[in-house]
């Protein structure tokens, strides 16, 4: 039996095809990539045939990933999100998105407390709607689940381009000691 | 090298949330193979972007772990599995453009030029000393110009000499690119302007090996230099990566972060 909780142990079989590992990459990331996709799509159906789309991008492109650029997890969650945005620009015929028409809505508190049970990790969510302002949130979301460039997004928000740039990196700074990252 | 500088320019967070353009990529991945605090912030904020697309986890509905599963099964039955993994250790080395039979053609027709016209200028002796010299003198031109080539052939295809492309940097010069010939064992390294742009008065290019994550001076471009010609460098037996900044003339002890044209990690 192959123990997949090592990493290593896991691209390698994943590398073989080997289908046990398929399953444990799917019981163990899937909400996570499906959350990411939920997220850029707002759109159930659309965001079920982009998981396995991303699934099966992971089986076929296995063995270009290189873990020096990266870990796994971050390869694939980059596959999912990109898929997700190329769908989401596909479907909105425009590339370029108006404020209003972003997927992504800021959460509040109440939000957060009315939360579904299958947000696996509303604690972390938590962690993060106390501690990043909104404005901050809103700038991560459009950049990291809308895909938009810093220029896209001094477009939409009227911001001159050095406070974009500020306030996403005061967010991922903001993020790094929220998830206690040293 | 300013790295604290690199770091706080947002060029990580962009490269990290995917939205970097594959040059910058590049770029990045370039400096935080050499140097260890650009790798090290690199993986925490891969690490912050990893765990807030966590936060935002979504239980997919049941059926499609089924669906999925039972689609990759198809795939497999698609797809014949490999027998033997691609070797993927083998560095390419491009095939150098010149072409030998080229070189044989054209030093045949010189020698048939050669003959017609001593045989043509036979009778006329005198008046055509002169330009059966001009003749042999071109002759030998072109036969220096064959040996010179069969030198770079030789060269060029010595598995001793690694090749290294240094690519432009995206927000300065991202058209340039410079080729280095490394010879680890004799620490002989050689470089070849592919394109550069033309170094500004009283300016000129410098080469440095990045050891350690310590620059190490390699030495000054010469200001007229040909494209495309090989140019002996300083001599280095350890090294992991290259790049080239422009400096003031005569160089300088270490390299300007900002002036940075090309870049390219082993």
């Amino acid at each position: 039996m192959n123990d997949f909780t090592n990493i290593a142990t896991l691209i390698s079989a994943l590398k073989n095809k080997q289908h046990n590992a398929y399953e444990y990459l799917y019981d163990n990331y899937s909400e996570a990539l499906y959350g990411v996709i939920h997220k850029v799509l707002n759109d159930d159906e659309q965001a079920n045939d982009i998981l396995q789309d991303t699934i099966v991008t992971i089986w076929q492109k296995i063995d270009s990933y290189n873990p020096e650029k990266g870990t796994l997890f971050t390869w694939m969650l980059n596959i999912a999100r990109n898929k997700a945005i190329d769908e989401f620009r596909k479907n909105k015929r425009n590339p370029k998105i108006s404020i209003d028409e972003l997927s992504v809505h800021t959460l509040d508190m109440q939000n957060v407390n009315n939360l579904e049970v299958n947000a696996t990790d509303v604690i972390g969510l938590k962690k993060i709607v106390n501690g990043l302002k909104p404005d901050l949130r809103q700038m991560i979301d459009m950049h990291y689940f809308n895909g938009m460039t810093h220029q896209e997004i001094t477009d939409a928000t009227q911001m001159p381009l050095g406070t974009v740039k500020t306030k996403i990196r005061t967010a991922m700074m903001q993020l790094k000691s929220i998830f206690e990252i040293k | 090298m300013n790295i604290d500088e690199y770091i706080a320019s947002g060029i990580l967070e962009q490269y990290v949330t995917g939205s970097a353009s594959p040059q910058e990529m590049r770029e990045v991945e370039c400096m935080s193979h050499i140097y260890p605090e650009i790798n090290a912030e690199v993986s925490r904020l891969q690490l912050a972007i990893e765990q807030y697309a966590k936060s935002h986890s979504k239980r997919p509905p049941a059926h499609l772990r089924n669906t999925i599963l039972e689609k990759l099964k198809t795939l497999e039955d698609e797809t014949p599995k490999p027998v033997v993994e691609p070797a993927n250790n083998v560095i390419e080395f491009n095939k150098p453009k010149t072409n030998t039979s080229i070189w044989k053609y054209s030093a045949a027709a010189s020698f048939i030029l050669l003959a017609v016209s001593s045989a043509y200028f036979i009778n006329n002796q005198n008046k055509k000393n002169k330009e059966i010299a001009s003749i042999n003198e071109a002759l030998e031109e072109r036969n220096n110009q064959i040996e010179n080539l069969s030198g770079d052939l030789a060269f060029y295809s010595n598995p001793d000499y690694k090749k290294i492309v240094l690519a432009g940097v995206e927000e300065k010069s991202p058209e340039s690119v410079v080729t280095i010939y490394w010879n680890k064992n004799k620490a002989e390294v050689y470089l070849a302007v592919n394109n550069l742009p033309t170094a500004i008065a009283n300016k000129q290019y410098q080469l440095w090996a990045i050891k350690d994550g310590v620059p190490v001076d390699m030495g000054m471009l010469p200001t007229d230099v040909a494209q495309n010609s090989l140019v002996k460098m300083k001599q280095i037996d350890n090294a992991q990566a290259f790049a080239i900044t422009l400096e003031n003339t005569g160089g300088v002890p270490s390299p300007t972060m900002s002036e940075m044209y090309v870049i390219g990690a082993l």
